[in-house]
């Protein structure tokens, strides 16, 4: 309860303070809560249940282009949109999840599976004209509730708040139940835990399927934030690596350092883009690179992991 | 349309293509059969191998075959410099950190790259540039003939290396046993090193024979990263002659689908037999034999 009434709290003065941001500020707000969701989400199965995806970007790109789809041609709202991106990234994280893990595949072939189903569905994509083709598809500015648009950035601001804040309560809950404890014993000792009567494929299955329910949901609030969605930007392995990276960076397997990399290294990106003025293209992956080599030299644990420690030092 | 007079061309291409995804692969495979750790920068050293062919041709004047005695000595001393300071401190770590090492030095040669070099695509050209062979009614680009021989001997000399000399038996030993290997008195360090070299530094050699006929861009090398472990894990992860298979296969699917249905489509079939094999045959077309 302790945990669920912080979350509040953190929730309530972020949303305090949006509206005093500089534009500037709160672009970069809605981006760092944004990455967060995909990187908390990757969390849950790649560090919470220990298995490594390469393609999270498959169900952003699912939930994205599915509510696009449903609002362009029918005039669904993407609050709908949103619901049934949810659904189909859990289908779609169960379904991989189940092919994949029956056939006890892990580490580095699972890695590649998710990779290569991620590439596929661009490819797909790219390939169907209702779906805008390579080309993407341009959402008409029409700034509405209903619309999930809005005429300023505070709307997206408290929509993407509120899409981090969903998958973090989610955090918590899984971490406080039954399951949270399923995921640990499978990511630490895969055997012991079949042992201990521990049905380890559907604990992974579930893990899969929540992960992919949550990033999925990021992709609807993406789509409506840019007005502009194609295969490269929402199926690309560039999304995917920086869901890992941002985990990695800001630390493996505990509740919340996902975050705390997605809040260090966005607006860093951000800043750099500023600084260099398109020159230099690729820089800040190039730091990216160097950043996430030097975590896994020095701090395998991450910024998270450097932090606890620090605390645990003062106290001692 | 009748597509049945375009097949002859469609495999010879795809096994000219072939050729050269085996090589790729070879060295990707032996890296993995010997290190076990899964290399996902392994087409970027490709791609810097392409980029010092075209430095060669735009500063030196040189030939993209020329250029290859600089391109693979250099190319090697890269992979040397980058096993002692990322892939031998992970050796022992655990396969999440190995990877993201690996993706990491990826994400910095690939930007690296880019940020020199723009994303602007480069051409090398060679003498024997728009050479053609024709053989009937298929037409062979003659530098794409010589690498793909070059690629096909490298792959056999590698073979006979590993199997016929005495370094060869030292590289298997490391790679079968690491502890039985060093009880045995062979430097499995030493062997790491040197199989990590061959496997990257060997596209150090296909990088300039394939310039004549392909562009350098910094994104070429995830293409053929990608590429190679389908065709690696088609093959069997960490097997030679799986290797050289698995690229004749690739090359083939990728140029007679090419054919059939043009475009990207064929990149959905790749992908689509390599979900498969690793849905259901992840020990790929000749099993477990390693090395």
């Amino acid at each position: 309860m302790k945990s669920m009434l912080a979350l509040g709290l953190v929730v309530a003065l972020l949303a305090a303070v949006a509206p005093f941001l500089s534009i500037y500020g709160q672009h970069i707000f809605v981006l760092v809560a944004l990455y967060g969701a995909v990187a908390l989400a990757w969390n849950i199965l790649g560090g919470m249940a220990g298995q490594m995806s390469l393609g999270h970007a498959l169900f952003v790109g699912a939930g994205a282009y599915l509510s696009t789809a449903l609002y362009l041609n029918l005039g669904l709202s993407p609050w709908i949109g949103l619901v049934l991106a949810a659904c189909l990234g859990g289908a779609l994280g169960a379904l991989m999840g189940y092919t994949v893990f029956r056939r006890k595949l892990s580490g580095v072939y699972f890695a590649l599976v998710t990779l290569a189903l991620a590439e596929m569905t661009l490819h797909i994509v790219s390939n169907v004209p209702a779906l805008g083709a390579a080309n993407g598809l341009a959402i008409p500015a029409q700034p509405s509730m209903a619309n999930l648009q809005f005429a300023s950035k505070l709307g997206y601001c408290y929509v993407a708040l509120g899409v981090l804040a969903v998958v973090a309560v989610a955090i918590i809950a899984i971490h406080r139940s039954r399951l949270g404890y399923v995921f640990l014993a499978i990511r630490e000792n895969e055997r012991s835990a079949a042992a201990l009567g521990i049905d380890v494929v559907q604990g992974k299955v579930i893990a899969a399927a929540i992960s992919g329910a949550l990033a999925a949901l990021v992709g609807p609030i993406y789509a409506n934030y840019v007005l502009f969605i194609d295969p490269e930007s929402v199926f690309g392995i560039t999304l995917s690596i920086d869901a890992l990276l941002f985990s990695f960076v800001g630390g493996l397997g505990s509740l919340f350092g996902p975050l705390l990399g997605t809040v260090v290294l966005v607006p860093l990106t951000e800043l750099l883009r500023g600084l260099l003025a398109g020159r230099l293209a690729g820089i800040h992956l190039i730091i990216y690179g160097v950043i996430l080599v030097l975590v896994m030299r020095l701090a395998p644990r991450g910024l998270w992991g450097l932090l606890s420690d620090a605390i645990a030092r003062r106290r001692a | 349309m009748d597509l049945l007079p375009l097949l002859p061309q469609a495999l010879a291409d795809g096994l000219l293509l072939g050729a050269v995804y085996a090589i790729v692969a070879v060295g990707l495979t032996l890296t993995f059969g010997v290190l076990r750790i899964v290399n996902f920068a392994h087409g970027d050293f490709l791609a810097l191998g392409l980029y010092l062919t075209y430095l060669g041709a735009i500063w030196l004047h040189l030939d993209p075959y020329l250029s290859l005695v600089l391109v693979l000595p250099l190319v090697t001393l890269a992979a040397a410099f980058v096993y002692r300071l990322l892939i031998a401190p992970i050796i022992l770590a655990p396969e999440h950190n190995q990877i993201v090492v690996t993706l990491g030095l990826s994400l910095i040669l690939q930007n690296a790259m880019l940020a020199i070099f723009t994303a602007d695509l480069h051409a090398v050209p060679s003498v024997l540039s728009g050479r053609i062979v024709n053989i009937g009614n298929v037409f062979i680009q003659a530098a794409a003939l010589i690498a793909s021989a070059a690629s096909i001997a490298v792959c056999l000399g590698l073979y006979w290396l590993l199997r016929s000399t005495e370094l060869g038996r030292q590289i298997r030993a490391a790679a079968q046993d690491r502890d039985a290997a060093l009880m045995s008195g062979v430097n499995v360090d030493r062997m790491y090193l040197i199989a990590f070299c061959i496997g990257v530094g060997s596209l150090g050699l296909v990088a300039p024979l394939i310039a004549p006929f392909n562009y350098v861009s910094p994104s070429v090398g995830s293409n053929f990263t990608l590429t190679a472990f389908i065709v690696v894990v088609l093959g069997s992860m960490g097997n030679f002659v799986g290797a050289l298979i698995g690229g004749f296969v690739i090359g083939l699917v990728e140029a007679v689908g090419g054919l059939l249905t043009g475009g990207s489509i064929n990149f959905i079939i790749t992908y689509a037999i390599f979900i498969l094999f690793l849905l259901f045959r992840p020990e790929g077309l000749l099993g477990g034999r390693r090395l």
